[in-house]
């Protein structure tokens, strides 16, 4: 009872509670705002591995395999499964409308089974804004209605999910590439983008300046090698594209090296298309050709159909289902596949059946490691706290030594002299805490102003986007990680007040009471 | 009201054979050799010594604060001359310094109500200190941080605790915001320590002392640190009390005029209790 009172009256008439108040307090909260982030950084990770990859895929690579629609039929009737969807993951060169060459990473896909896997439309960045918010405003998004036209970029979102554009001849096939991809879009201090002009050097050393927004006239010339039907590389083929639209995953090397094209138009390029299988003629036959009558060596004769084929095929679990139960799944789901296609495809012990985390695992494993080394410093940090509580306090009791001797006069047992110290450094553990994790939260959740602030008046900035995958710094708060941080710092005081609240049981009241 | 004759009640607090040395480095310095006490209830009790005579020790040790040297436990000097003394104490051996004969300490004994202070547990000597006794001090010993009803309140906080205080926080406090008013402090309830004269912070150590209230009062030169006016008007707080509440009050000093006011006096000499004096004047 006296130790609430007293706790309560040296709280707040003396300042070095108040200074390990504000230890606790800093500790706490950048150890939280440290591990948020770092946790953030993981789990946007995780998320986005899936926004690009799906939770499992199959894959064979560059040749691809065949009759992968039946297989997403068949994975598709899983109840784990919530869909599936074909893609060729291939490499190629692009040029860029200002002739800049740039190697890039090209997946094949089918726009409205690649956003039932991956999330794909909400990815694309040149929609309209339906309902713009006044910071949207103060922030002026060329998306915005006073802009642009709302109903062009409707039409850009739909050619997006759509990989296709129509400039007056008919949809053709398109590409979308991540918005940083090209470097004419300028990323703004609020995580949006404005499209530059293509500046193009000419050889009479004028600058060309051509006014492009790609998804309305920019286009991208793809090269890639086409792979023969024994998975050899063959010609280099070249194909100019429409862009229809741009995506922006949140992941910095995705949105700055991958290039999404449309499956059918990949798969002609890649000559994994559906073609005819031929068997050269035999050499001893002839056939004459009825315009010149001239004999000629018998063309290949056609032996059946070459279906089209793609390198992977993306699946995505329904809710609740772990990457790990879905990678069974789609095991066993291939086994039965394989032996229904038994040597049209690869059989189900070389197919390559991966969950998203394998196929990121060094960079998990990279985060998950510095994770490991932040939990390292704030165990250091803990420790240190445990010091500077213990001499605080050590020095209050020291001071507060007479008040110890009156209470020990008034009859206050050695325990309840012990609880009077325990429960103030209890109290300035939970108070500080408490600050501690507020200040955390106000700082987590407001880090990307912050951090863009420190760089427009310093210059420094400390999460540069190529360095650290993500555009966004995350700001998240993991309030499992708030509360064991609450529960350490909570701990350290304790801990550093328990010798000195030893001390003062153990005094004897009659030194106390003579203590000048 | 009281008579002359206390011999003829039992004392609510007697003392035997209360020894205790302070070790100086490797020097023993006997401050109380062998002090009896008995204390009648309700009488007024002075004993008068002179500075460091021990006056202080013997109050701690009466209110359960300190503990005196037990036989075993005994600083091995000579008491009368300190030196240090070999061996256990052996009735027939003299101080191999001052030759005196080592006298054989016996086992100190405090007795309030029957019961001895040294057979009680850690628990049980609290709740004396807290229920039983009231302790004044020279220099008032003020929690500064609280203010004053709460000074005085918080000998009953210690008293019943947490769950107690809920029960007997509202008798508390009435009883504490009483007494201030019987010492003239109703106006200063939520002034801090440091806001108040010397006389009005005795004032509230008194109220503290009371606020449990203790059959025995242990005053350590109430009055020490206050000018003659003041003090006797504390003296006079004191004494009505005694009268009024037939309070049993121990008082220490080193100022023969104070010590007249009591109705008894005791001189510490040599750590002994040299003599007994009746003040006639009061009764
Ligand atoms: N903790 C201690 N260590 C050593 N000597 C002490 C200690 N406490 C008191 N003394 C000595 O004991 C003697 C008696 O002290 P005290 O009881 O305060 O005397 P009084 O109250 O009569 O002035 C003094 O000489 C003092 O210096
Ligand atoms: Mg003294």
């Amino acid at each position: 009872m006296y130790q609430s009172l007293l706790n309560r009256r040296y709280l707040t008439s003396k300042i070095m509670p108040l200074l390990s108040l504000v230890a606790v307090m800093l500790s706490t909260g950048t150890i939280l705002v440290t591990w948020s982030v770092m946790g953030g950084f993981l789990k946007t990770l995780m998320e986005s591995g899936r926004t690009l990859i799906g939770d499992v895929a199959i894959t064979w690579p560059n040749v691809g395999f065949a009759h992968y629609e039946d297989l997403i039929a068949r994975l598709e009737r899983e109840p784990e499964v919530s869909a599936a969807a074909p893609i060729i993951e291939t490499f190629g060169m692009i040029r860029l409308p200002d002739d800049q060459l740039q190697a890039v990473s090209i997946r094949g896909v089918d726009g409205v089974s690649f956003d039932r896997v991956t999330g794909y439309a909400s990815t694309l960045f040149w929609r309209p804004l339906e309902k713009p918010t006044p910071k949207d405003r103060a922030r002026v998004d060329l998306r915005l209605p006073e802009h642009t036209d709302p109903s062009f970029l409707g039409q850009v979102l739909e050619n997006g999910l759509a990989l296709s554009r129509d400039d007056g001849m008919g949809p053709e096939p398109a590409v979308v590439p991540g918005i940083e991809l090209t470097g004419l879009n300028q990323r703004q201090s609020w995580g949006g983008y404005t499209p530059m002009t293509a500046m193009r050097p000419t050889a009479s050393g004028q600058i060309d300046v051509k006014n492009i927004f790609m998804p309305r006239n920019g286009t991208l010339t793809i090269t890639l090698l086409a792979i023969d039907s024994n998975g050899r590389f063959a010609d280099a083929v070249t194909r100019r594209f429409p862009v229809a639209n741009e995506f922006q995953s949140g992941i910095y090397d995705a949105d700055s090296q991958i290039v999404l094209a449309r499956l059918d138009a990949l798969q002609t390029m890649l000559n994994m298309d559906e073609a005819q299988k031929t068997e050269p003629g035999s050499p001893f036959e002839t056939v004459i050709d009825p315009d010149t009558g001239e004999e000629l060596p018998a063309p290949p004769r056609v032996i059946g159909v070459d279906p089209a084929r793609v390198t992977s095929v993306l699946v995505r679990a329904k809710t609740g289902i772990d990457s790990w139960t879905l990678r069974s799944v789609c095991s066993r789901v291939y086994g039965q596949f394989a032996s229904a296609h038994r040597d049209d495809v690869p059989s189900e012990y070389s197919i390559d059946i991966r969950t998203w985390q394998e196929k990121n695992a060094t960079l998990i494993s990279a985060v998950e490691k510095e994770t490991g080394l932040v939990l390292f410093i704030f165990g250091i940090v803990c420790f240190t706290n445990v010091f500077l509580v213990l001499s605080i306090f050590w020095s209050m009791v020291s001071e507060k030594t007479k008040d110890v001797g009156i209470l020990r006069a008034l009859g206050a047992g050695q325990l309840g002299i012990a609880w009077l110290w325990l429960r103030y450094g209890l109290l300035i553990g939970v108070v500080g805490a408490v600050l501690g994790v507020a200040m955390a939260y106000v700082i987590v959740r407001n880090i990307n102003p912050i951090h863009d602030w420190i760089g427009q008046t310093t210059g420094i900035v400390i999460w540069d986007p190529t360095v650290y995958y993500f555009i966004e710094v995350p700001n998240q708060m993991n309030w499992t990680h708030a509360v064991l941080v609450f529960a350490a710092g909570v701990l350290t005081c304790l801990i550093g007040a328990a010798i000195p609240a030893m001390r003062a049981a153990r005094m004897d009241p009659v030194k106390a009471l003579r203590f000048e | 009201m009281i008579t002359g004759n206390m011999a003829s009640h039992a004392p609510i607090l007697a003392a035997r054979s209360l020894h205790k040395t302070y070790r100086l480095g490797k020097v023993g310095v006997p401050v109380l050799r062998g002090v009896d006490l008995d204390v009648a209830p309700g009488e007024w009790l002075a004993i008068l010594g002179a500075s460091g005579s021990g006056k202080s020790t013997l109050l701690h040790l009466l209110g359960g604060l300190d503990r005196p040297d037990t036989p075993a436990g005994a600083l091995r000097v000579c008491r009368r001359c300190g030196a240090p003394r070999r061996g256990l104490a052996d009735p027939n051996s003299l101080c191999s310094q001052c030759g005196a004969p080592v006298e054989p300490i016996r086992a100190p004994e405090i007795v309030y109500e029957g019961r001895d202070l040294f057979a009680m547990s850690g628990v049980e000597l609290n709740h004396y200190r807290a229920r039983h006794v009231g302790f004044v001090f020279q220099f008032y010993h003020l929690l500064p941080e609280l203010n004053i009803v709460e000074n005085v309140t918080i000998g009953a906080m210690v008293l019943h605790g947490r769950v107690g205080y809920l029960r007997h926080g509202r008798q508390a406090r009435q009883r504490a915001e009483h007494l201030l008013q019987a010492f003239g402090l109703s106006h200063r309830l939520r002034h801090r320590p440091r806001e108040l004269s010397g006389g009005e912070r005795q004032r509230v150590a008194i109220a503290r002392a009371l606020i449990n209230e203790p059959h025995i009062l242990l005053a350590d030169e109430p009055t020490g640190n206050l000018d003659r006016v003041t003090g006797h008007a504390i003296l006079d707080a004191i004494e009505h009390l005694q009268r009024e509440q037939g309070l049993t009050m121990v008082m220490v000093t080193h100022d023969p005029g104070i010590a007249e006011r009591a109705q008894r006096t005791v001189r510490l000499v040599d750590g002994r209790v040299a003599a007994h004096v009746e003040n006639s004047a009061m009764s």
